[in-house]
């Protein structure tokens, strides 16, 4: 991760951030919020790039007004690649027919059924994933809910989504006189809601987790307790609640954060880093509240929980100071 | 820039009709197998290894768009032609229910092949190609469009950067926009108008809003300019090309380069066939890839025959009409998941050009006039004239209607004509305007600020028209072509 710190130490993103000083490790590198991503990245993107990107798309924050991230070609062929091996880790096989269901927006999720589908335009040396995917939206289904009755016609094995979409999609199916799904499997992004109401939908829940700077999430496996952060891609740290609930009180304060493998059993706020050639990522603070559940030597396991509560962008800033 | 397959692109017509009937040889066995043709094929006595040349697909039974709705019902697998489908994409059902229709492999290979045609077509100068596409959600193929570009200008590391966004991000794209200039931006015509709009309104806000935000002189110009000038796109995004598709691009050009100052190209595409045809920087004309399909027209005349006393109309290659023919389009695609063998795809087209284009393409030029079948279209806002009649159905008191789509500025108007039945109440005008604008895609496009409201006239009489054959016209449209 040096690498990492001296990819960025040129950028004005991180230039501001960290005052001129470079840190000597990534642990003493301070944090970037999502405001300050808008207000260097957003408002000035030709001077924030390492590498021209191919792509810009919207990231989400919980909580938050989303950011746009750059992806350069090689990222974008690294995200392909990656999300072929998620997928496959989650449990999706050869000859399932996939119902995904795209947020309301053009967030970076919205490429997940081109990702199932047509990877390998990106990655050609590697065998096609073989599933039918089916893309829907909340957002056009509310309008038209004949739209589900042909997809959910198929049994699709597989059902990609967030908790908030698949419901407000299976209900209009419902009232369209569509009968309810039931998968094999359910990829789950974001938190889970109660189990009672997956019970009905999906025999297995694998959770997925889209973070900023890469178009591909990351997952689990059937059996596995969370989202699999694999320290070669990721660097992820954690800011427990009760720092955060200190640095409320104390606007100056500055919160730790605890590298993954270290935080087995805490809940906090995820941080993460991650070496893009666009525009690497240094501790960017997503707001999303994780549960740290199993470490390992080359990664470690989260649990999505769902938005960190924080303060708009203007109190983050009085809460910097 | 160069042509990106001048063998292809650049054919002679008579390469290109040799192009076709091989890709007929292929297609007719392979598509005979599905179950949207067997039947239909076999109850036509048709023997589809015969039908090896552009002659002889004239005998071929038209495919209509409710055969696609309906063939589904024998499963998947009985219907497709390629079994390595990987995406599903919809129609938005506007004539009834959507229309899901697969992808294969091969089909995506196509487009991304389509996609890197219109890049260097659009790509007229060096650097960087950079594109804000203002998409629709999924099921919609324009929300994939998006990635079928990245992936196909990925793998072939073009010099491109995309912006991708959709309606209900407008706002933030466009602040975000404005610091990073896009050369082409992509959508609907009716759409980037509406954003115009909206810009032209907020523009002193957000420039007090930046000055609060940041300030700064030049922040603080942006304040100063708002209040002296009607601050327009073209004065903060200046895109050199639009890209437009979804809708009739006439009506909207001009306005788009006043507002946007932008060359606006036309963009066909259908759902049921992924192969984006487009206009050149030459304007003259929508380029249809004619490797990819094999084009025909049905003139207006047999058309009108046709509603008239239900004679089967025959179609013309599109290569022997003459410019300023006008009639439907009819297509043969060489697509892999379920090719479409003469679709008709109720499309009215104008032939512009036959002849070589300026740019050196030799494709056929075409330009998209409306619809044909039972349909209101008010750009991206269209439902079924059946609908209509139901809700003027249920009212009492109408002896007659008459609807014509008219003009203010771009934007289209539905104007409803009513002749008042002996007894009709007096509020009919009233309770017809409300029962119309109740139609909720309508209502949605009115809300929106994409039609106008609807305006309703009593009359003594309605102003027929009627086609050659005699058959009475009760939705017209004035648009100006």
């Amino acid at each position: 991760m040096t690498t990492l710190l001296a990819l960025a130490a040129a950028l004005p993103l991180y230039r501001a951030t960290w005052d001129g000083r470079a840190p000597r490790s990534l642990a003493e590198a301070p944090f970037v919020t999502p405001w300050n991503w808008r207000r260097l990245v957003d408002r000035r993107p030709g001077r924030s790039l390492r590498q021209p990107p191919a792509l810009w798309a919207l990231h989400p924050i919980p909580g938050d007004d989303p950011i746009w991230t750059p992806h350069a070609h090689e990222d974008i062929a690294a995200a392909a690649r990656r999300a072929r091996a998620v997928f496959r880790e989650a449990g999706i096989r050869p000859g399932d027919v996939v119902l995904s269901i795209a947020p309301e927006g053009p967030w970076v999720a919205n490429a997940l059924p081109f990702l199932l589908a047509a990877a390998d335009s990106l990655i050609p040396d590697l065998p096609p994933l073989g599933v039918q995917v089916f893309p829907l939206s909340a957002l056009t289904v509310a309008f038209k809910a004949d739209l589900t009755v042909f997809p959910f016609a198929q049994m699709p094995s597989v059902l990609v989504g967030a908790a908030a979409d698949i419901r407000a999609v299976a209900d209009l199916a419902q009232r369209a006189g569509v009968p309810p799904l039931h998968c094999r499997l359910l990829l789950l992004l974001g938190p889970p809601p109660e189990a009672e109401s997956l019970a009905q939908v999906a025999e297995t829940v694998v959770p997925l987790l889209h973070l900023p700077g890469t178009i591909a999430p990351f997952g689990g496996h059937p059996g596995s307790a969370g989202v699999w952060l694999p320290a070669a891609v990721v660097s992820a740290d954690v800011i427990p609640d009760e720092e955060w609930g200190r640095a409320l009180q104390h606007p100056a304060y500055v919160p730790p954060a605890v590298p993954v493998a270290a935080a087995l059993g805490t809940t906090g706020e995820l941080v993460v880093s991650l070496a893009n050639q666009a525009l690497p990522i240094v501790r960017l603070r997503t707001q999303e509240r994780v549960r740290v559940v199993e470490v390992g030597a080359d990664g470690a396991y989260v649990v999505p929980l769902g938005s960190r509560s924080v303060a708009s962008s203007p109190q983050v800033l009085r809460l910097q100071g | 820039m160069p042509i990106l397959d001048p063998a292809v692109e650049a054919a002679p017509p008579g390469d290109l009709r040799a192009r076709q009937e091989a890709g007929l040889r292929a297609l007719l066995p392979r598509a005979a197998r599905s179950a949207l043709y067997r039947r239909r094929w076999s109850a036509a006595g048709l023997d589809p290894a015969r039908v090896t040349t552009l002659e002889a697909l004239r005998q071929v039974p038209y495919l209509r768009a409710a055969d696609l709705r309906e063939v589904w019902r024998d499963g998947r697998e009985a219907v497709l032609c390629d079994p390595d489908v990987r995406i599903w994409f919809a129609t938005s059902g506007t004539t009834g229910a959507p229309k899901w229709t697969p992808y294969a492999r091969g089909d995506l290979v196509m487009f991304e092949e389509v996609t890197r045609r219109i890049f260097h077509m659009m790509a007229t100068r060096a650097g960087i190609f950079r594109c804000a596409i203002i998409g629709t959600p999924a099921p919609f193929v324009s929300d994939a469009a998006a990635y079928a570009l990245l992936a196909s200008h990925a793998a072939a590391r073009l010099p491109v950067e995309y912006v991708l966004s959709s309606p209900t991000q407008a706002e933030r794209t466009l602040a975000f926009l404005a610091a990073r200039r896009p050369s082409v931006v992509v959508g609907f015509p009716s759409l980037f108008l509406r954003i115009a709009e909206g810009i032209a309104a907020g523009a002193p806000a957000a420039a007090r809003r930046a000055w609060r935000d940041e300030p700064s002189l030049r922040t603080l110009a942006g304040v100063a300019v708002t209040r002296v000038v009607h601050v327009q796109p073209r004065h903060v995004y200046r895109p050199e090309i639009g890209l437009f598709g979804g809708e009739p691009l006439a009506p909207y050009r001009q306005p788009l380069l006043d507002a946007w100052g932008l060359r606006a190209l036309e963009l066909y595409a259908m759902t049921e066939f992924p192969c984006f045809h487009v206009e050149c920087p030459e304007q003259s004309g929508i380029h249809l890839w004619s490797d990819w399909l094999v084009p025909e027209v049905i003139p207006l005349a047999a058309l009108d025959r046709e509603e008239a006393d239900g004679t089967v109309p025959e179609a013309v290659h599109l290569f022997d009409t003459a410019a300023g023919m006008v009639g439907e389009f009819v297509y043969t695609s060489f697509g892999h998941a379920l090719p479409l063998v003469r679709y008709r795809t109720g499309d009215v087209i104008e032939v512009v050009a036959l002849d070589r284009c300026g740019c050196g393409r030799t494709h056929p030029r075409i330009r998209v006039r409306g619809r044909r079948d039972d349909l209101v279209n008010l750009g991206l806002i269209r439902f079924s004239t059946s609908e209509l009649d139901t809700r003027l159905g249920a009212l009492h008191g109408i002896g007659a209607w008459q609807l014509r789509i008219v003009r203010r500025g771009y934007k289209p108007q539905p104007v409803l004509y009513l002749v008042p039945a002996s007894g009709a109440p007096a509020a009919l005008g009233e309770t017809a305007a409300r029962a119309v604008a109740d139609i909720e895609v309508l209502r949605l496009g009115i809300d929106n600020g994409l039609v106008l409201p609807v305006e309703v006239k009593i009359v003594a009489e309605i102003q027929e028209v009627r086609t050659w054959s005699g058959k009475r016209r009760r939705v017209i449209e004035e648009t100006p072509t």
